[in-house]
């Protein structure tokens, strides 16, 4: 296995009394494309921030007994460090492209600043170079467009300008909190095609942040679930979805609307709603959810190892169930 | 119509508005020929006079006569002075635009400065005291201000004239108090607008670009938090110029406030109308040149 690119372990998340991360690990290797899935809230976006040091400092409290990118500790990394790395050679990508963006900016601006701040180019040099990135990510016209501002944008072109801002640097790796969410359904096939199709050609590693598991399904490698600030799955793509471990996953899976389904079946949800995350949550997370709990269910189960990379953390696959 | 000319269109009926409320304001408080004639005067004396300056006209005709020779750059003679409103008026606007764009500029520095530091250490002490001083611009009267002023750097210190204008240094007090008000309420505007505006999406993004802090406050983020600040700047230039016929008056600064209220006590209708009706085109002018930047600074409203 190649050594990671980016490699978290017991990363913790605090504002104030709100525990928002808890004990969360993984990593990504050059190349794969690592999906999170969970339903908002569940601190998806949290962690990839706290990864980028984005939490403002005054604001949350971030520790992790092991937090590196491409080696390099990021903890003890200085602000300036720091922001040398963001844009440069971590890239990402936002759910709303219109909230996202500067409103007073031209695009090819937006664009080139990050080419003028990490490449050391000039002005001219940027803009020209910005109306090549937005040809890359499908833009037409992009001579034209660079020169507009992001409100005479649709929501998809407005994405693809994002998309360039995030590659504008050349990243190793790329995060993607929810690139389609906010998009028409048909638009939301095109940006992930040009996001795999960029991944593909430059072997940088991808973060993908979704609540769409469908769509999950098609682009992720790995996939990593989370629920109430931790991580209750991780598995391989198609071991996942063939065999979801835990009660959460296989809740989620079984809550997706089919039209295979015989007519009538309705999805099901998954009753009740996940915990509040200001108080400490004693034992399993998803226990007042669950319909397969059972005593031990009190105690916080740990990420049991399960072969084939697979890890889940519920008890009933422990062996010892009652 | 394209958003300039509609703006320009709403211009002209405001000062269409302003020319006839003054006029009429200034009909019903009393007939100044009482004030321009010796006590003495004879019946007929008093009918020649009245007659001489048209006050014996219906009044709807006189303030026809009186928009004529308006739009004509006439504002007609002053009963006080006995000279043309126009030549008054002129000689002193420079000085009142001197004191209200000083007053200006230094509100407009302080209060970005002052709001955006609000806005970066909200909630620390920096942030206290910022806005303890604007509590304290905002409450404290400007003619008191003034004669605090005058009393400190011009008595005690001596380091700026009481009053006057004869120096450079005279401008220095009454500028600064004339200022206090606007850099108060501008300061809070643009502190509010910043904190929100550091929110924004786009602020992470700029962030996540790697841009350094400087240009993440002070190009994305002030550019954004200045949109609501340029609108109300436009109505607080105009504020200024009307505050500062209380400031002319403290620091016997010779603008169109003083001659304002000479008009007014002497019932001195063309030149109240005319001192009005300027500062109302001063308003009015400032106003437009608003519109436009708002519409150079957003894009959004252009294009609209």
């Amino acid at each position: 296995m190649t050594s990671p690119l980016l490699e978290v372990k017991d990363l913790d998340v605090h504002f104030g009394a709100l525990h928002a991360v808890r004990a969360v690990s993984f990593s990504v290797a050059p190349g794969e494309t690592l999906g999170v899935v969970g339903e908002s809230g569940s601190g998806k976006s949290t962690t990839m921030l706290a990864v980028l040091g984005l939490h403002p400092k005054r604001q949350g409290t971030v520790t992790a007994s092991r937090l590196e990118f491409d080696g390099e500790d990021l903890l003890s990394k200085s602000d300036r460090a720091m922001r040398d790395l963001r844009g440069r050679r971590v890239g990402l990508i936002f759910q709303d492209p219109l909230a996202a963006l500067n409103p007073l900016m031209t695009v090819g601006r937006q664009i080139g600043e990050v080419l003028v701040r990490h490449h050391g180019l000039d002005k001219h040099a940027s803009r020209a170079e910005a109306v090549k990135l937005l040809e890359r990510t499908g833009v037409p016209d992009p001579l034209r467009r660079a020169a507009q501002f992001p409100h005479q944008f649709s929501g998809g072109m407005r994405q693809r300008v994002m998309i360039a801002i995030a590659l504008a640097g050349r990243p190793e790796l790329l995060i993607a909190d929810e690139p389609t969410t906010a998009l028409d359904v048909t638009v939301q096939a095109e940006i992930v095609r040009l996001i795999r199709d960029i991944q593909q050609a430059s072997g940088m590693g991808l973060v993908w942040i979704t609540h769409d598991l469908a769509l999950m399904a098609r682009v992720a490698d790995r996939v990593m679930v989370m629920y109430a600030g931790a991580v209750v799955e991780e598995a391989p793509v198609d071991r996942l979805y063939a065999t979801p471990r835990h009660p959460y996953t296989a809740g989620l899976l079984g809550s997706i609307a089919r039209l295979d389904q015989p007519r009538g079946v309705r999805a099901r949800a998954i009753a009740g709603t996940p915990p509040s995350m200001d108080q400490p949550i004693g034992g399993c997370a998803f226990a007042p959810r669950c319909p397969l709990r059972f005593d031990k269910c009190t105690v916080a189960p740990p990420l049991i190892p399960l072969g084939d990379g697979v890890r889940a953390a519920c008890w009933r696959l422990s062996g010892e169930q009652a | 119509m394209s958003y300039l000319t509609k703006r320009l269109f709403r211009a002209i009926l405001v000062l269409l508005g302003v020319s006839f409320a003054t006029f009429m304001v200034a009909q019903s408080t009393g007939d100044p020929i009482a004030l321009l004639v010796k006590a003495n005067a004879t019946e007929e004396a008093r009918a020649a006079l009245t007659s001489h300056l048209g006050l014996d006209q219906p009044v709807l005709v006189q303030y026809g006569l009186f928009l004529w020779r308006a739009i004509h750059g006439d504002l007609g003679q002053s009963f006080l002075y006995n000279q043309s409103v126009v030549g008054l008026v002129a000689d002193r606007l420079s000085n009142t635009f001197l004191l209200a764009l000083s007053a200006f500029a230094i509100a407009l520095v302080l209060s970005v400065t002052l709001g955006v530091l609000a806005a970066l250490y909200r909630n620390t002490w920096v942030d206290a005291a910022i806005t303890a001083f604007t509590m304290v611009g905002l409450a404290v009267p400007a003619f008191w201000l003034g004669l605090m002023l005058i009393l400190v750097f011009a008595v005690i210190w001596q380091v700026v004239p009481v009053s006057g204008s004869e120096e450079a240094s005279s401008l220095i007090l009454p500028a600064i108090t004339l200022s206090m008000q606007s850099t108060a309420r501008l300061c809070r505007l643009v502190r509010s607008g910043m904190i929100e505006v550091l929110n924004a999406d786009f602020i992470r993004t700029a962030r996540a670009k790697g841009l350094f802090e400087g240009r993440v406050v002070w190009v994305h983020a002030l550019r954004n938090a200045l949109l609501p600040v340029v609108t109300m700047a436009g109505l607080e230039l105009g504020d200024l110029i009307s505050s500062a016929v209380v400031i002319e008056a403290i620091f016997a600064w010779p603008g169109i406030g003083r001659l304002a209220i000479g008009a007014v006590s002497s019932r001195d209708f063309p030149l109240l109308q005319g001192t009005v009706l300027v500062s109302a085109f001063c308003f009015v002018v400032i106003n437009l040149f608003v519109d436009w930047l708002y519409q150079r600074i957003d894009p959004r409203v252009r294009s609209a």
